[in-house]
Order: structure tokens, then C-alpha cells, then sequence
């Protein structure tokens, strides 16, 4: 839901309100601790987009900088809107990488796949096999480059070219070895009857009472915020000029959102807690 | 409404009905377990190399799956790599665009597969040096186009007041890390390309065995 909201509004008051929601969820949840790698990557493309977008828009009039004309591109000017703009883009990508952070932390992966046993059964198996592979590959990464080491071949070696040809002795097995054992995946499951019919039996992962009145609730909050968005709630515009027409009505639209969130937030990680 | 959201809602339209494509299709056990087998490994290319920004075999290998398996195969082991390396990496909407870039440089790799090899031949793969140049400067392509693509979901994400600058700097600041990929792949394919390939195409034979039933013998 979070993530659909980010897009929903271009309200900094409401992005900063909703990180502010999701930092002391994740906080309660233990999620954000070690602080993530995540964020390593994005800033570079992010603080550019920041410094040069603005420079290169046409928008806005409350006129910060006016730089030369260039040919094609336009004037270079810096306008409060457009920095407004910026900012406001900064906030949504810092919602969506702590969204990405909670996640990937919080959800158990195997369980999350079995929750679609019944309407994607042969995705589902390609994707337990697959989980199943990472363990198994990495042990077998193990055992030959323990094998190396005992054939006296070693990645120690000086030249790049030696390092190389090192990682070909290593990936050349891993390769046939990852593919002897989809083989032999795949023996075991002819033999145990994989595709003469429906399957018969499903490991499935069922949603406790709690959980399925909290992913109602969550759907009734999403409509009920994305009707209140048709409806003027949460308005607020950059261009030409920064219009924000209601701030006090906005504070209270996001007072009860932090209720509503709170709710379903609550609702769904009881389970987490027994 | 934000272009993002409508592509991602798009994206995930087309995700729903291939997956549904793939449920309904007579795929066989031993197709599934080498996507499964192919995009565990991939992904943990991809997770091993994490520590160098873009450098990574994740394409090489999903192309030479799509060479050797055929656009299904190249496809979703392209998907299921980008799916499960996020596990680890992070998911987000991104994903779903690295699915779908992954899974069309599979694509790709079947398509170009079948402009230069010929059709059921038992013949080795990439033989000839002429193949397995277009084949490692395919892979080094693919690493500008997948950085294309996800640099489209980076910007649209932004918001409507796109403008050509914001366009040109976000592709401008990721040039790098592009070229990075890209000369990650060249040295990916350059070195493991042929190997790889001649071992994927021996279990790609082993595959087209089928076997004996004897509903078969009486038709």
C-alpha cells in the first residue's frame, strides 16, 4: 500500500509524514538496524538528477538564478519550483528505499513463496528450486576450491592472467556440477509422479483471522485515501507556483492516516511477536 | 497519475499473464529444475559480485541460457535471477524492471541464436570465432541496454516534470556504472563463453531426449 501511495501524492508534507511512519515502524521492528548497504548506490544518480534537473527545467517563476541561454537545451535558470520538485523526488526515493529495506528484511522468503501454492504450483517449484540451489551451490563453491587448493592450484597467484584462469578451473565444475544436480532434481521429480496429473497434495501457507481482517482493512484504507485524493485531500502543486491550499486540513489528513497505518500496521505483525 | 506507477501496473499486467502462460504451458520437470538451476546460479553470480557496482556474469549467464534453452528458458531464468538476488539485495519496484531487462536479454539471446545457428543441429555452438565475437559483443550491448532500461524506471519514478536535462543527467551519471557492466559481460563472455556454452548445450541435448512410454509406442 505504501509503495502505491508514494506515487499517489507530491505533497512533501505527506512523504515526510509517511518516512517518518515507516522509519518508526522499521525501527519497532528491528529492521533498520544494521543501517543498509541499499542506500550506498542510488545517491550518485539521485544528486544529480537534484543539481541538474532543476538547472535544465523550463517551469516555475519565482526566479532563484538566471543563467545564459544554450542552444536547443534553453535558459539555465534555477527556480524555487523546480528545486521544490527535486526535493520532493529526493523524499519519494528515500520512501521507496526504506519500503525496499523493510521487505527484504522482514519477510520470510520460503513462506511468502508458499502463499502461492495453489495458483502458481509450477512457478512456485521453479522458485523453491531455486532457493534450494543457493545453500547447495555454495557448498559446492566450497569443495572445489578446497579441491584446487589440494591439486596445488591456488587464486593467490601473482598475474592477472594466472588469478583468471584460476576462476576458470573454478567455474568450469561449478557449472557442471549445478547442472548434474538440476538432473537429478528433475529424476526425482518424474519419479515421484511431477506432471501425470494435478498435484494432490500442497505444502500452503495459510493467513491466520487476524490477518486476513488486516489485509481488509488495508484495502479499505487504500480506497478510502485514494477517494480522499480525488477529493482535494493532499493537494498541493509546484508549477508555476508553489500552491499549497490547504496546510492545516493536510496536517489532519495526515493525523488520521497515521491512524489508519498504525491499525493495519499492527494488525499484520502480531504474528511476527508469538 | 504518475507514468511510473502506470508502467509498473503495466509491467505487472504482463508479468501476471506470462506467468499465466507458464502455469498453462506442458513444461517438463527437467525444463524446470535447469531454470530453477540456471537463475539460482545467476543470481548468486550476481550476489557474489555485489561489492563491485555493476560488474557482474547475472547477464552473460541469463544470454547463454537464452542461447542455448531457447527464449522461454532465456526469459525466465533472466526473471527468477533478478527475483532472488534481490532477496538479498533488495527488493523495490526496480525489480520488476530488472526482471523484465534480464529476461529480454535472454530474449534476445534465443532470437540471436536462431539467426546464427541452425535449427536442431547437433553441431557445437559458437564454433567459429566470427559467432563468438557476435555473441561477446551482444552480451557487452546489453550491458549499456539493461542500464537504459532501468535508468527509464529511475526517472520516470521522479514524477511528471520530466525534463530532457533531468533525462540526459540521470543517463549521463549512470554512463559508468554501465560501462562497467558492459565491460563486466566483455570479460565475462570473452572468457567463459564457449565453455559455458558447450556445457549448457550437453544438457540441452540431454533434454530433447524424451522419454520411452508406451502411450507413445501405441500411437
Amino acid at each position: 500500500m505504501h509503495g502505491a501511495l508514494v506515487f499517489l501524492w507530491e505533497n512533501p508534507l505527506l512523504l515526510i509524514g509517511q518516512i517518518f511512519f515507516l522509519l518508526l515502524w522499521a525501527r519497532q521492528l528491528k529492521l533498520l538496524d544494521p543501517f543498509p548497504a541499499i542506500l550506498r548506490y542510488g545517491w550518485w544518480i539521485s544528486i544529480a538528477f537534484l543539481l541538474v534537473n532543476p538547472l535544465m527545467g523550463q517551469n516555475g517563476v519565482t526566479f532563484l538564478w538566471k543563467g545564459p541561454i544554450i542552444p536547443v537545451i534553453g535558459r539555465m535558470d534555477l527556480t524555487l519550483e523546480e528545486l521544490g520538485y527535486a526535493v520532493m523526488a529526493m523524499l519519494r526515493l528515500i520512501c521507496l528505499l526504506l519500503l525496499s529495506v523493510m521487505y527484504q528484511r522482514g519477510v520470510d522468503h520460503d513462506r511468502f513463496m508458499l502463499l502461492f501454492t495453489k495458483v502458481a504450483p509450477k512457478f512456485v517449484l521453479t522458485s523453491l528450486l531455486a532457493i534450494r540451489m543457493v545453500p547447495f551451490l555454495s557448498k559446492e563453491l566450497q569443495r572445489i576450491q578446497e579441491i584446487n587448493q589440494l591439486r596445488g592450484l591456488r587464486p593467490a597467484a601473482q598475474s592477472i592472467r594466472a588469478k583468471l584462469i584460476y576462476q576458470m578451473n573454478v567455474f568450469r565444475p561449478l557449472l557442471l556440477s549445478a547442472m548434474e544436480g538440476s538432473w537429478q532434481t528433475a529424476e526425482a521429480l518424474y519419479a515421484r509422479g511431477f506432471g501425470s496429473g494435478p498435484r494432490s497434495i500442497y505444502k500452503q501457507e495459510h493467513m491466520n483471522a487476524q490477518e486476513r481482517v488486516s489485509l481488509f482493512l488495508l484495502l479499505l484504507f487504500f480506497t478510502f485515501i485514494v477517494a480522499a485524493r480525488v477529493n482535494g485531500f493532499g493537494d498541493f502543486a509546484f508549477y508555476p507556483r508553489v500552491t499549497w491550499s490547504d496546510p492545516l486540513g493536510d496536517g489532519l489528513f495526515l493525523l488520521i492516516l497515521s491512524v489508519l497505518w498504525t491499525l493495519s500496521a499492527y494488525g499484520l505483525t502480531r504474528r511476527s511477536e508469538h | 497519475m504518475n507514468a511510473a506507477l502506470i508502467l509498473v501496473v503495466a509491467l505487472l499486467i504482463v508479468f501476471v499473464v506470462l506467468f499465466f502462460l507458464f502455469e498453462k504451458s506442458k513444461i517438463d520437470e527437467k525444463a524446470i529444475a535447469i531454470i530453477a538451476t540456471l537463475g539460482a546460479l545467476a543470481a548468486v553470480g550476481r550476489i557474489l559480485f555485489a561489492a563491485l557496482p555493476n560488474v557482474k556474469p547475472t547477464t552473460f549467464l541469463v544470454m547463454a541460457s537464452g542461447y542455448v534453452f531457447g527464449m522461454r528458458a532465456g526469459f525466465f531464468v533472466g526473471v527468477l535471477a533478478a527475483f532472488f538476488s534481490n532477496f538479498y539485495l533488495g527488493q523495490g519496484p526496480w525489480t520488476l524492471w530488472q526482471m523484465i531487462a534480464w529476461g529480454l536479454s535472454g530474449v534476445f539471446a534465443a532470437l540471436l541464436r536462431r539467426m546464427m545457428e541452425k535449427n536442431d543441429s547437433d553441431q557445437p555452438m559458437l564454433a567459429g570465432r566470427k559467432k563468438r565475437w557476435i555473441f561477446i559483443g551482444s552480451c557487452t550491448v546489453w550491458g549499456f541496454f539493461y542500464g537504459w532500461i532501468m535508468n527509464l524506471w529511475h526517472f520516470l519514478a521522479y514524477g511528471t516534470y520530466m525534463t530532457w536535462g533531468g533525462f540526459l543527467a540521470v543517463y549521463a551519471a549512470s554512463f559508468s556504472f554501465d560501462l562497467a557492466h558492459a565491460l563486466g559481460n566483455f570479460a565475462f563472455a570473452s572468457l567463459f563463453a564457449t565453455i559455458t556454452v558447450k556445457t549448457l548445450q550437453r544438457y540441452h541435448r540431454k533434454l530433447r531426449v524424451s522419454r520411452w512410454t508406451p502411450k507413445e509406442e501405441s500411437s
